[in-house]
């Protein structure tokens, strides 16, 4: 998981006393972020806008803070909430003009992601990948979120702010979701 | 199924308490169902992990390829308007004209032929109720012209009614009929004098005048002539029509308008205002109809030939010409003309009606 390189709860106030950090903490949570971003539905670009627009949210809310001598933690799952509601925003307000759902297209991925040491588990890992697709797409969007967040290295508790849920519900939902795909992917 | 595996999830996201994953630790080095389970777990989550990297790519993918379908699309576009810049440019050059700016290009003269186009329809829609009005109005002002001049001929037709009985008793029933309309004559005479004022009344009084004299004539040369008191007889009521017919045909059509006048024996005699009435009976009626500068070119050739102008052209010229304002956000979509460009089409309305564009200014 990329996430599990970042600390899980930066102090805001750490963060705001030097810029390079904010840097680093771009570098670090930008390409989740856009994963996220794209796996619930924005298009490349759009994810960019937002994610961009999110940490310029970020600076002001951290220029913010500095000012009034406040500390912050989980600046994570402050940025994750941020773009998530950014990116629920402009699907509402597009009406999700943004076209078919990639999903359909993810099998033409599969080469990047499968082993290719022989054939035959060149075939089994492609299997498994279409089965596991498969099994995403039956997923509900809170399970989906769920696991997109828990990917990106957020713990239940930020998870549970970012969607507005409990820990304990975030917990269940997670599991549940894990069962489920594995079930499905017969594994 | 172990009552553990529950747990597996949150131990291997590390949200489990110290003590219970201490606990947990211990129940997986003795429970092989739940180690399968956990590992299948594992292999769930980094599965699901390729496929989240799997749609940022496909994400990506779509954008590039969206990019790429819009780059060949904006490197057309880019060069149809540098070959329609070139052309104009070289056009102008051609021309003999200073290289233009690269704004006036093809687009104006879509927009500009757009605009005169429209300004034509809209013309002519409002043109063709004008053009009647501006008929009867100028038709209105010939029969009272006539009405001034009718009691000269009604006198003439009097004089010769009176003398009708003993010079052609044939003639005789048609006489009250004909004495009917000398009064209707008359009396219509009188009214458009009483309204037209002192003005009319001379020319009245001249046209008695002269008209007496002809009468005189035409009585001196009736032993003679009996077909003179047969035409006087039947100009009577053709007399009393031409002062009525106006007032008729005010309601009626340009046609018989032409077709009744002419069949006046004394219309081609007459005296001021013939011209202009004759050449409209035969067909010069775009002299009446047609914008002032065919008007003024008709009234040209009048004076050439010595004629006084007619009336009716006066008034028709004194009218102030038509602008028909047509926003041009009616017309193109917004943005597509640049803001302060206007043009203005000078129209000419021939006698069929049809347009023909004059001129086209850029409005300052």
């Amino acid at each position: 998981m990329s996430g599990d390189t970042l600390p899980l709860a930066l102090p805001l106030a750490r963060l705001s006393s030097k810029t390079c950090e904010a840097t680093t903490l771009y570098r670090e949570l930008r390409q989740p972020l856009l994963r996220y971003l794209v796996c619930i539905g924005l298009r490349a670009d759009e994810a960019q806008d937002v994610v961009q627009d999110a940490f310029v949210s970020l600076q002001k809310h951290l220029a913010a803070a500095r000012s009034q001598n406040e500390s912050q933690e989980n600046v994570r799952g402050w940025l994750f909430r941020v773009a998530h509601n950014a990116a629920r925003n402009r699907q509402k307000s597009f009406h999700r003009r943004c076209s078919e759902p990639l999903d359909d297209h993810v099998d033409s991925q599969i080469d990047a992601f499968v082993d290719q040491t022989t054939p035959e588990s060149t075939a089994i890992e492609k299997e498994k990948f279409r089965r596991l697709a498969k099994a995403v797409r039956l997923l509900t969007e809170t399970e989906r979120e769920c696991l997109l967040l828990r990917g990106g290295g957020l713990r239940y508790r930020e998870i549970g702010e970012v969607l507005g849920l409990a820990t304990s519900t975030v917990g269940d939902t997670v599991e549940r979701a894990i069962r489920k795909l594995a079930e499905k992917c017969n594994v | 199924m172990c009552e553990h595996s529950k747990q597996l999830i949150a131990w291997m996201d590390g949200e489990l308490a110290e003590r219970e994953g201490a606990a947990l630790e211990e129940h997986l080095a003795r429970c092989a169902e739940c180690r399968e389970r956990l590992a299948a777990y594992k292999q769930t989550s980094a599965g699901f992990e390729a496929y989240c990297e799997a749609m940022v790519d496909v994400a990506e993918e779509a954008r590039v390829a969206e990019e790429r379908r819009e780059i060949p699309r904006r490197r057309a576009n880019d060069l149809r308007s540098f070959a329609t810049l070139t052309r104009d440019d070289n056009a102008h050059q051609k021309r003999g004209g200073l290289k233009p700016a690269a704004t006036k290009s093809k687009h104006l003269l879509v927009i500009g032929a757009g605009a005169i186009a429209a300004a034509a329809a809209i013309a002519i829609l409002l043109m063709l109720p004008r053009q009647r009005v501006a008929r009867e109005s100028a038709h209105a002002r010939e029969s009272a012209r006539n009405a001034a001049r009718t009691p000269a001929t009604a006198q003439n037709a009097a004089s010769v009614h009176n003398a009708a009985p003993a010079h052609n008793p044939a003639r005789q029933s048609e006489a009250p009929a004909s004495g009917d309309a000398l009064h209707a004559v008359q009396r219509q005479a009188e009214s458009i004098e009483a309204i037209e004022g002192a003005e009319r009344a001379k020319v009245t009084e001249q046209a008695k005048r002269a008209a007496k004299i002809q009468v005189q004539a035409r009585q001196s040369e009736a032993p003679a002539q009996g077909g003179t008191l047969h035409a006087a007889q039947r100009g009577l009521p053709a007399a009393a029509a031409q002062r009525t017919a106006p007032l008729a045909v005010s309601t009626g059509t340009a046609h018989r308008r032409a077709a009744a006048r002419p069949a006046h024996p004394a219309y081609a005699n007459s005296a001021a205002g013939r011209p202009a009435r004759l050449e409209r009976a035969n067909g010069g009626a775009s002299a009446q109809t047609a914008q002032n500068g065919q008007m003024r070119n008709a009234s040209a050739a009048l004076r050439s030939q010595g004629e006084s102008k007619p009336q009716t052209e006066n008034a028709s010229a004194a009218e102030p010409p038509i602008e028909i304002a047509v926003p041009t956000e009616s017309m193109f979509p917004p943005g597509a003309v640049p803001e302060g460009i206007g043009f203005t089409a000078v129209v000419t309305i021939s006698a069929d009606d049809s347009a023909q564009l004059a001129a086209l200014r850029q409005r300052q």
